[in-house]
């Protein structure tokens, strides 16, 4: 199934000069960036973490780094906020790992299967989901980052320009990251 | 036409996605290259079932529907209350926020200060003769900043310290802090520079010129500010006044892994590494440096058998003792890497804001440091690939 949400590519080409603004400058570039990119912000992070109310909390930590350090270049704020959105996702799901280590975690979840009056379909999905989750955050940041976007819709000329690579090199990038992903997941898998 | 590479296929498999990753007419030859190769259509199998595989596995994690992410005018206002608070957990949490800020110049002065301090009476300065002390070990002590001077006492005296610095203090630099390539850093530097063996992403690299620091010692602009700070009990004797306490600085290179906004204040992925040969301080040669280190500790609220105690342990001349706030959400640890003694400071429990980690050694007369935010992992990881 596709996802059902995408990063409007006009928010990509937002065009403000970094040097020249100030006060009310920032403040309608936050009001617009709010506009223009909560949602997709948000969705995104849910993606990461699978929980509206953390995705959210998540979400303000964006647009919070947003106010307080806006980066240089506001014509790609898309671009950014989506590389601050993956990273911040990612450091959520290494805390929550790291309290519980990822092969502890899909463990507990194969128990809590097998010792499950019902047929615990929900919670094989639910192991599947934190295997992926946990493989995905141990990836390197830019494959990670541009899995996510090939698998929320966006094309190549989109993922080069977020990325700020050729979109020639997008294929071959993609698909060194489909296979060390897979290989990450077999491994996990493989574990007693 | 050559075998296809895996991203060739991939793209082609792209083909709604990749209108300017893969044009109609290469499309046409991939195509065309499959029907006749066996080794490609194979290989092409392969990157298809994978892309599906990984493709359905992502797939587990899209939303459910009927949730969402509330309206962006909520947010929005949601955004500054969250400001709110991140602002009163910084003032609270942070050693380096605004509020403590004075006590960390406080902490400054007061080193500068204990350089010049403690000459037993007796004696007799010697001339211009100085004596040379280089940084070789760093060690982090805790101390209670409750033991400090408190914040309004520092607020009050912050005008004072300005002027002082302002009058007393030269600060000499030879030249602008510089975005360079790696071969003028290494020219730049006048020291070996070491780097990650690893390749790494997104490196930019960062010369800050040498920088000469001279503190000329007011010495009853001095008494009157430690007085004001409570420092009541600490004789100055005559004979520090007008005398000079200089510090060398023979520049320093940044390099900032990552993406990183601004390399001064890393976040994110971003790593920022940090090498400077080690400072030379001169001081007056005639100064009883264990004495020194001893009062400095209790200026810090060290009490004074735990001042007496570590001061014996330490070797004053060629450690920088660095107060370290014990009641923060902040630890540290003795770790060992680079083949040296390292210290790594690191938040105290996971999921608290104070997220930002420092790991320091000193080797072979250069101080070495790796700062970032989230994972310490990539930091030591680093210092064991110098080469």
């Amino acid at each position: 199934m596709r996802a059902k949400f995408k990063m409007t590519t006009a928010l990509t080409k937002t065009t403000h000069s970094a040097a020249t603004r100030a006060g009310s400058e920032t403040d309608a570039v936050l009001e617009t960036a709010f506009e223009e990119h909560w949602s997709w912000v948000c969705e995104t992070l849910y993606y990461l973490v699978g929980d509206w109310d953390e995705a959210q909390d998540l979400a303000l930590e964006v647009f919070y780094r947003l106010h307080t350090r806006p980066p240089r270049d506001l014509t790609r704020l898309g671009g950014w906020l989506h590389r601050v959105a993956t990273n911040v996702g990612r450091n959520a799901i290494r805390a929550r790992r790291r309290r519980q280590r990822c092969e502890e975690a899909a463990g507990a979840l194969k128990l809590q299967r097998a010792a499950s009056i019902d047929p615990a379909v929900e919670a094989e999905r639910q192991e599947a989901r934190e295997q992926v989750r946990c493989v995905w955050s141990r990836m390197k940041p830019r494959q990670a980052q541009l899995l996510i976007l090939r698998h929320t819709g966006h094309s190549y000329a989109e993922i080069a320009a977020i990325l700020d690579v050729a979109p020639g090199s997008v294929g071959t990038m993609l698909a060194r990251a489909e296979k060390e992903f897979e290989r990450r997941y077999q491994a996990l898998e493989e574990r007693p | 036409m050559k075998h296809l590479s895996e991203g060739k296929l991939r793209a082609f498999y792209d083909r709604a996605l990749s209108a300017r990753g893969l044009s109609a007419a290469e499309r046409g030859q991939v195509q065309q290259h499959l029907e006749t190769c066996a080794r490609c259509a194979a290989r092409a199998t392969v990157v298809q079932e994978r892309g599906r595989r990984v493709h359905t596995l992502l797939a587990g994690l899209e939303p459910q529907a009927g949730a969402g992410a509330v309206a962006p005018q909520i947010a929005r206002r949601q955004l500054d209350t969250y400001l709110w608070e991140r602002k009163e957990q910084s003032m609270a949490r942070n050693p380096f926020s605004r509020r403590y800020r004075p006590a960390w110049a406080a902490a400054a002065l007061v080193l500068l200060v204990m350089l010049t301090l403690t000459v037993p009476p007796v004696r007799t300065w010697a001339g211009d003769l100085l004596r040379l002390f280089r940084v070789q070990k760093i060690e982090f002590t805790p101390v209670d900043p409750e033991a400090l001077p408190d914040e309004e006492t520092l607020e009050a005296v912050a005008p004072e310290i300005q002027r002082m610095f302002d009058k007393d203090l030269t600060i000499t630099t030879d030249g602008e802090r510089e975005t360079v390539d790696e071969a003028t850093a290494r020219a730049r530097a006048g020291f070996p520079i070491r780097l990650p063996a690893t390749e790494q992403e997104e490196v930019r690299y960062e010369w800050t010129p040498p920088v000469h620091v001279a503190m000329q010692v007011d010495l009853p602009r001095l008494r009157t500010l430690f007085a004001e700070l409570g420092y009541r009990d600490v004789e100055l004797p005559d004979t520090l006044d007008d005398r000079t306490v200089e510090a060398d600085f023979q520049g320093m290179l940044t390099a900032a892994y990552g993406a990183c906004e601004d390399e001064r204040s890393p976040g994110g992925e971003c790593m920022a590494f940090v090498q400077m040969p080690s400072p030379a301080i001169s001081v007056p040669d005639d100064l009883d440096i264990d004495q020194l280190g001893r009062v400095y500790l209790e200026l810090l609220g060290v009490t004074g058998e735990e001042a007496a105690r570590l001061s014996d342990r330490i070797d004053w001349a060629t450690t920088l003792v660095v107060p370290f706030p014990n009641h923060f959400d902040l630890t540290y640890e003795t770790v060992r890497v680079d083949g040296a003694e390292a210290t790594l400071v690191h938040p105290a429990s996971e999921g608290g804001w104070y997220r930002e980690y420092l790991l320091t050694w000193v080797k072979g007369g250069i101080v070495y440091a790796v700062t970032g935010n989230g994972d310490y992992a990539g930091a030591l990881e680093l210092a064991d690939s110098l080469e």
